[in-house]
């Protein structure tokens, strides 16, 4: 029997030739945020990139790639890219600038900060910090040197959940990344999106393996989406009102008896102040508030409580209610009371790998008290600063201080890679702040929604265009590849913070603006320069040390980053009773504070606005204000979406697509 | 529930962009900041949760 080819082989013939005109590139992925860091290969034909796919060797994501990085391609050559320095010439917000060589971009920031510092002190600068990335520790670095403590940290993400856990149970990211799923019989997803966000993680993976093997599955979140629609229970709550549901399931748990004795009388402080404080917050109590029926807060309390060993993962959502540090103590304190605290298949603390430690570029040693005591908004309330970014201001409070004037104004800030105006609340006081502010640098690979108020606007090149940094994710390391000739005339962010320095006279700091020595330095610990890693393509990946479990007496011990260096848990004991915040003038328990608007909190505004809306960060093509404008993507999700319960928009006359 | 950070349009596709204040669709706007309410004060969260009526245009 024949088979007619129809011009089949000739065909893969001229795919084969195509393909061995390419040249593949290895290198890391950081388009979409702090963690991810996947493993790239991207394929160069002619100096152009023409395609990217997953690295199989990366730890990270094992050969996959999210639909962003697979658009990345469109976003390196995307028509709105900057292509060198600007400089405005029109009013603010209008728009007009006119081309500027780097060496005058770079003269007029200097000389403008440095007459601003001159005139108003170091602190009137603010630098508003993206989504983080490795270089967020230079922008530290640049504010220290230059005296300012005004790291203008988001106050929306993260750090919230961070600092919950790390001064309830002494490890910051217990509930965030120490799930294990591998050995649970249960998981609770709280608030968080595993299908669309932190994928590279392989936290959806790993579930769906877990669910596989019988373990079962709780997702609390108000929309149906993908991960709810894979849950045993999925329980829809109302936007904001985390808090008041997990203060209602430590009633039913330590009332029902369900929590381990054993560990809370050895590991615990403060457990007999919660039994009669805990009293009030009844799942009667908090159904109005939540809308979680009575019966289905006790159904997932009891699965929690009895089910051995059971697992959390929370998400952002803890970290966008006025409720947040309230609401993160109660879920730590869930997880340590039901003897889920570093045990197989509870929340653990990872041992860690033989990967050396990266040199930190944090000037952690010029950290005083009057450094902190000048914030213009501390994030994290001052008397506990520095923490984990080091000292940080609210990116919102800094901006809105330009209205305020309190205590101060800040005014100069630069915002790398981050959008004030689409990004944070308040839209409208962000724009009035940005028409007020003195002086305004926009660093970004793309024109963004910031821009129009720019007085410099500072372009970067992406990360298929430079050759550095070297990215560390768990225990592997690996170098960045230059990938293509740059497009355009940039700098790497790396480069514009390493120049900008030398030229404001802060060299010393760093490194004489030597972008190889500043690798070399952070490499130190590994007995290797950046070019030796480099001969490494897919990086390295370090041996993982075994895992002990119950690590208590270590992990209750750790130090805070505060200027004193207090251990995070002064009893060495999980703090369920707060004294270090009783202290400092806060609530020593966790308590429920109800949403600036809410059908509990403000019911007389029901009557105008009888809706609750709310709204999500990343979906499987979009993050943040990023990426519309690619085609790819967009076609994907071509507008603005809002969902509604069909029964609600009925009502309201309102169909899908209108 | 909708999606924040729209402002971009998509010239390749002839899909608009959309205004960051008034008759746009970005969502910030909606949330309160009232500094005495809006503000976790132990950790500076602002909330992501707000009242609204929703009408077809």
């Amino acid at each position: 029997m024949s088979i007619k080819s129809d011009g089949l082989e000739e065909a893969v013939e001229s795919v084969k030739a195509k393909k061995s005109e390419e040249r593949m590139v290895p290198t890391i992925c950081s388009l979409c945020g702090p963690m991810p860091g996947c493993g790239l290969n991207c394929y160069v034909k002619d100096g152009r990139l023409i395609r990217v796919e997953g690295m199989k060797e990366a730890p990270t994501n094992k050969g996959t790639l999210c639909p962003k990085a697979f658009a990345s391609v469109q976003w390196l050559y995307s028509p709105q890219r900057l292509k060198y320095p600007l400089k405005r010439v029109g009013k603010k917000g209008e728009g007009k600038f006119k081309r500027i060589t780097w060496d005058e971009a770079l003269d007029i920031i200097a000389s403008r900060l440095s007459e601003l510092k001159e005139k108003h002190g170091p602190e009137s600068l603010a630098i508003l910090v993206p989504q983080r990335r490795s270089y967020c520790d230079y922008l530290q670095r640049f504010l220290i040197a230059h005296g300012s403590p005004n790291y203008g940290h988001s106050g929306l993400c993260f750090v919230q959940r961070e600092f919950g856990f790390a001064y309830t149970v002494g490890v910051p990211m217990l509930g965030i990344y120490g799930a294990d799923y591998e050995h649970t019989d249960l998981i609770v997803i709280w608030g968080a999106n595993p299908v669309y966000s932190a994928g590279p993680l392989g936290n959806l993976r790993r579930i769906l393996n877990a669910k596989e093997r019988g373990a079962r599955l709780i997702v609390i979140k108000p929309e149906m989406q993908p991960d709810a629609a894979k849950a045993d229970i999925w329980v829809p709550i109302r936007p904001g009102t985390d808090g008041a549901l997990a203060l209602a399931m430590l009633n039913v748990i330590i009332n029902e008896n369900l929590y381990d004795a054993d560990f809370v009388s050895r590991w615990c402080y403060g457990f007999d102040k919660l039994v009669p404080h805990i009293q009030k917050y009844t799942p009667e109590w908090a159904e109005p508030i939540t809308g979680v029926p009575t019966d289905q807060i006790r159904e997932v309390a009891r699965l929690y409580g009895t089910t051995k060993p059971a697992c959390m993962f929370l998400g952002n959502a803890f970290d966008q209610t006025v409720d947040s540090n309230n609401a993160v103590r109660a879920a730590a304190i869930l997880i340590a009371i039901t003897g889920n605290l570093d045990r197989p298949g509870g929340n653990i603390v990872p041992t860690g790998s033989t990967m050396p430690m990266v040199k930190s570029v944090h000037l952690r040693e010029r950290y005083t008290q009057d450094f902190v005591d000048r914030l213009v908004g501390p994030e994290i309330a001052s008397c506990f600063q520095p923490f984990i970014e080091g000292t940080s201001s609210a990116y919102y409070r800094c901006l809105d201080s330009v209205l305020t004037r309190e205590p101060y104004p800040v005014r100069a800030i630069i915002a790398p890679g981050t959008q004030p105006t689409v990004i944070t609340r308040g839209s409208k006081r962000v724009v009035e702040a940005l028409e007020k502010l003195e002086f305004f640098v926009v660093i970004d690979v793309m024109q963004n929604a910031s821009m129009p108020w720019a007085d410099i606007v500072v372009p970067v090149a992406t990360m298929y265009e430079c050759d550095h940094p070297f990215e560390v994710r768990g225990n592997w390391i690996m170098a960045r590849n230059k990938v293509i000739e740059p497009l355009g005339d940039y700098k790497s962010d790396y480069e514009f913070w390493l120049d900008l320095a030398v030229k404001m006279g802060y060299g010393e700091d760093f490194w004489d603006g030597s972008i190889e020595k500043c690798m070399n330095y952070q490499l130190e610990n590994f007995g290797m320069t950046m070019e030796q890693l480099r001969a490494h393509p897919t990086g390295i990946i370090y041996e993982p040390k075994p895992m002990v479990y119950e690590k208590y007496e270590k992990i209750f011990a750790i130090p805070s980053p505060r200027l004193s260096r207090a251990p995070y848990l002064p009893q060495g004991k999980v703090a369920i009773y707060n004294t270090t915040f009783e202290e400092n003038g806060f609530n020593p328990l966790p308590e429920w504070v109800e949403p600036p608007e809410s059908p509990t909190g403000t019911p007389e505004l029901l009557a105008k606005y009888p809706l609750v809306f709310s709204d999500t960060h990343t979906t499987d093509v979009y993050n943040h204000g990023w990426l519309r404008n690619l085609p790819y993507l967009r076609e994907i999700q071509p507008d603005p979406w809002v969902h509604i319960h069909p029964e609600t928009a009925k009502a309201r006359g309102i169909e899908n697509g209108d | 529930m909708g999606l924040h950070g729209w402002w971009q349009g998509c010239s390749e596709l002839g899909l608009p962009g959309y205004p960051i204040l008034d008759g746009g669709a970005n969502v910030n706007v909606m949330y309160s900041t009232d500094p005495d309410k809006a503000f976790d004060p132990m950790v500076t969260a602002m909330p992501k949760q707000t009242l609204v009526e929703v009408r077809k245009a």
